[in-house]
């Protein structure tokens, strides 16, 4: 999966579950999710959830940081980094 | 070297490379030195902090002006070494006086470094992380056996909150990271991490976290922290100012609540309190801000919380990341084999937990006591029931997010404010039940459901003005109108202007030409002693049995942190007094001698702290009787200072010139009594001393701690000695056996009928001896509540009124106290009080014919 499938996938994902009715253009790749309060607590485990079963990987709860998901750029570079890993 | 660009502004957050390494500008450094010297003299001015705080602040002024201009590389170690003279320069001078250095304060200080930098060392010792942990734990016992006073040490006690705060949580977010992170922090780095400049003045702010801490340096336009550092720091004013308001204004004791109003109050006023805490906050993530730490908005907009989830995530960021990191995550991950929602439910409940066990961690370590209480611990269950629920339902409905500059609809932004205002009640039940004394306590309030008020304020006028000042921001914030774009210049103006205007209607100068309204005003805010309701409660030692003096009420923890914990007992703990389990409730000890608040305190054959008399005075020897209580027992000054005795030797040292060959004046007071307490020692021995003369004194506020006394006197029976007590029980179906707080409510009303029953039992028991009683008004140093009402019962009554209100005229009362955690008046407040009384008895001639001459002993004094 390359970054530019990640970034789709999260976006979609992030849009249709947290974000519903929100034109898709206004969720850019830098927009902060943490910051912005679009990922809270709960909203990160969901995300959680969907990248380890669609992506294969395996996220450890020390790894649910900002740097990691603050934005959907990031998402995709952890994700990446995390194949890469595995 | 970076160049200097004198006259241009940066003009909005990221607009030129980021990590601080913007152009510097003059302009620019003038507008924020010049925003934060306004915030310091706002500080100042309104004495909003302590003076702690003010000389952090000049720290921080100071070096920031040097920091602005350092290279990237230099301000980092350059922050840690103002962080360390922070610390010097409060140990230095911990008193209310500019002038007064106490240089044995920097040992405390090079504590403090010390007893940090071993901690620090121990988590990076090169044997395995559990043999770590294990040593930092053993630490952690050893200093708290020396925080219980088990262990003697050789700093004093006002090392442990701030060593506390920099420690207690940040050591287990720092070994978390330690563990898990391979890269390096540098040295400075650490230290800057635990030791930040503003922590020695706040020791409510002990969590950030480490990465964040770190992340977040200089993550942005260094021009676009430091204003909103600035913008932080004047709104924690803003909550401050909030705060003092509520706090000399709204607060209102349980007892005291007679109406639907009084209940509405009682119910808002301990939520609003915590604006002390947000407020401190913000200007403690603003000083950070202005060294370039971009850390997260902390306390943002949490009266505006539309759920319950929503309140946590808002109220206290830093706190709820560290139970996110260090418990919650780690337990989602080890429950969500048994399915999503018990992973939800157990990690949550088990962090709310953990919230309450780390609570009392906190406290243990930053009062030395422990905070185990059934309000404490049904408060975070009940929190984490209400939060569980809401994340359940989240978590299967969705919860309404939008985007930054988007806006909800109105059909959602409106249920959204519903919402809020729903929540805010909800967490303002909670938080007065929190507060409360007892369990019953706050149940019992409720009894005033649909009781009116006295004035035209109707209850349901209060719910649509909260309704109306919680839901329309809500509104507002739902339809994004919180999301202007940033612009330094705008906010370089608008927090300019205000702060300018702030500081000058601070001014003596200008505040009194504003008229007497906004003096008034300004005048309350800049109190910062304890409100009415907590002096009069410290004074009768209400709080000395409460293992939570001051959780929820920071002017109540400032007291008690400074106080000493030897030799500062009160009164019925020491072997002065015996308790009767009657009434009065003690007596002193006969030929009892004790050290007592600092000083050697000696009681006569009789039980009277003087000097020895014969039962009965010596023919045509004028004698005088004092009754009181601790002001006039002397509580803190020595034999010879009491007020009672320079008075007497006052007496007799123009005795020749008076026609009388001696005086007597002796002191029944006796510390902690009521006028129950008065009547009881007036009728069993006072009168027996033959006085020709007795003088009671008394302050204001004193129904309610006369009805504390009496609540104590009714359980055991003693109250019943008097038929105006056992009257209004059986008159009014008050049940003796309920709870001491809920039965202390129920008597309120009858406090001015008691109080009147007592003075005029006094009076006639007086009259029938023929002995002539003077009520004589005495005020703490402190005092600012009137003492009309006692003052009109006792002329009532039948006392002669007499009044020493102004006797602390032109001093400033925190001179005259005998401790800073002690309101009673110190030896120069008793020569005060000598003198007036003195001067009173001469204007008074004709009701006490005394004699006496103008001799003034001010050489003697």
């Amino acid at each position: 999966m390359n970054a530019i499938q990640i970034r789709t996938m999260a976006r979609d994902f992030i849009l249709k579950e947290f974000l519903p009715g929100e034109r898709p253009e206004n969720l850019t790749d830098s927009t902060e999710l943490i910051t912005d309060g679009i990922l809270d607590s709960l909203a990160t485990l969901k995300l959680v959830a969907y990248l380890e079963k669609s992506c294969g990987i395996e996220i450890a709860p020390d790894e649910l940081v900002p740097e990691n998901l603050n934005s959907i750029a990031q998402i995709a570079n952890f994700v990446q980094s995390k194949q890469a890993s595995t | 070297m970076h160049s200097i660009k004198p006259l241009s502004l940066p003009l909005s957050a990221g607009s030129t490379e980021p990590t601080g390494t913007e152009p510097r500008s003059i302009l620019a450094w003038f507008a924020i030195a010049g925003q934060l010297a306004l915030f310091i003299a706002l500080v100042y001015l309104l004495k909003l902090e302590t003076y702690a705080l003010v000389r952090v602040l000049l720290v921080a002024l100071a070096g920031w002006g040097v920091h602005y201009f350092l290279p990237q590389r230099y301000r980092l170690p350059f922050f840690v070494l103002l962080s360390f003279a922070a610390i010097a320069a409060v140990f230095a001078n911990l008193g209310p006086n500019w002038h007064h250095w106490r240089f044995e304060g920097l040992i405390d200080a090079a504590w403090i470094a010390a007893i940090g930098l071993v901690l620090i060392g121990i988590v990076h010792l090169p044997i395995a992380f559990g043999w770590r942990v294990l040593a930092l734990v053993g630490a952690g016992c050893g200093l708290a056996a020396a925080r219980m006073d088990w262990i003697a040490t050789p700093w004093t006690r006002a090392v442990w909150p701030v060593l506390a705060s920099m420690f207690m949580f940040r050591l287990i977010v720092y070994a978390y990271e330690v563990r898990r992170d391979q890269r390096m922090a540098t040295v400075s780095e650490r230290l800057a991490y635990f030791f930040m400049l503003p922590n020695v003045c706040f020791p409510l702010f002990p969590v950030v976290d480490f990465r964040t801490f770190r992340s977040s340096y200089y993550n942005a336009d260094r021009h676009y922290i430091y204003q909103t550092g600035i913008q932080w720091m004047f709104r924690g004013a803003v909550h401050l100012i909030c705060y003092r308001i509520v706090y000399q204004r709204l607060v209102i004791d349980a007892a005291d609540v007679q109406n639907q109003i009084d209940l509405l109050q009682f119910i808002i006023w301990p939520f609003l309190l915590y604006l002390k805490v947000s407020g401190t906050f913000h200007i403690i993530t603003g000083m950070l801000r202005l060294f370039g730490f971009n850390l997260p908005e902390t306390h943002n907009l949490y009266f505006i919380s539309s759920s319950f989830t929503d309140f946590w995530r808002r109220i206290n960021i830093y706190w709820k990341d560290f139970i996110m990191k260090i418990v919650y995550y780690p337990l989602y991950f080890r429950f969500r084999r048994w399915g999503e929602s018990v992973a939800v439910v157990s990690a949550t409940l088990l962090a709310f937990l953990a919230t309450w066990l780390l609570h009392n961690y906190q406290w243990f370590w930053l009062r030395g006591t422990w905070v185990f209480t059934w309000n404490d611990f049904l408060f975070w269950m009940i929190l984490a029931v209400l939060v569980t629920v809401n994340a359940l339902y989240e978590m299967r409905h969705g919860r309404t997010r939008r985007l930054r500059g988007g806006a909800l609809s109105w059909n959602s932004s409106l249920q959204t404010a519903g919402r809020t205002i729903g929540v805010f009640v909800v967490i303002s039940l909670l938080w007065s039940f929190w507060s409360a004394s007892s369990v019953p306590q706050w149940l019992s309030v409720f009894d005033t459901v649909g009781v009116e008020g006295p004035g035209k304020t109707t209850p349901a006028l209060v719910l649509v003005a909260v309704a109306a000042i919680i839901g329309i921001p809500a509104l507002a914030l739902a339809r994004g109108g919180a999301d202007r774009q940033y612009s330094f210049r705008r906010s370089v103006a608008s927090v300019g202007v205000c702060g300018l205007i702030a500081v000058c209607i601070s001014l003596p100068v200008v505040r009194d030409r504003l008229g007497e309204t906004v003096s008034t005003a300004m005048a309350e805010i800049r109190v910062p002693n304890l409100n009415s309701r907590d002096n009069a409660n410290l004074e009768r030692g209400y709080y000395e049995n409460l293992v939570n003096v001051g959780a929820f009420n920071p002017e109540l923890w400032i007291v008690y942190g400074q106080r000493r914990n030897d030799s500062w007992d009160n009164l019925d703990k020491t072997p002065l007094s015996e308790f009767t389990g009657a009434l009065p409730t003690t007596y002193l000890r006969p030929l009892s001698q004790a050290d007592f608040k600092g000083t050697r305190v000696h009681i006569n054959r009789w039980g009277m702290r003087d000097q020895d008399y014969e039962k009965i005075p010596t023919p045509g020897t004028p004698r005088i009787a004092i009754v009181g209580s601790s002001h006039v027992f002397g509580e803190g000054v020595a034999d010879d200072e009491t007020f009672e005795g320079l008075l007497e030797r006052r007496l007799n040292a123009q005795a020749a010139d008076s026609g009388y060959r001696d005086y007597e004046v002796l002191n029944f007071a006796v510390g902690g009594y009521v006028p129950l307490d008065v009547l009881a020692i007036t009728e069993d021995r006072v009168l027996a001393f033959k006085p020709q003369y007795i003088f009671y004194f008394e302050h204001s506020a004193l129904i309610p701690r006369m009805l504390k006394r009496l609540v104590k006197a009714i359980q055991n029976g003693s109250a019943y000695r008097y038929d105006f007590v056992s009257d209004i029980v059986r008159e009014n179906g008050i049940d003796p056996s309920a709870d001491r707080e809920v039965l202390q409510r129920k008597l309120t009303p009858y406090g001015e009928r008691l109080l009147r029953s007592i003075y005029s039992r006094i009076v006639e028991a007086a009259k029938r001896e023929g002995v002539r009683v003077f009520w004589i008004y005495l005020p703490r140093p402190d005092e600012r509540t009137s003492a009309e009402l006692e003052r009109r019962i006792a002329s009532e009554a039948g006392f002669n009124v007499l009044d020493l209100s102004n006797v602390y005229g032109g001093h400033d009362w925190r001179t005259l106290l005998v401790a800073p955690w002690d309101d009673h008046p110190n030896a120069a407040g008793h020569r005060l009080i000598a003198d007036k009384l003195y001067e009173v008895l001469q204007q008074h001639r004709d009701l006490i014919p005394l004699n006496l001459v103008v001799a003034p002993q001010k050489e003697e004094q």
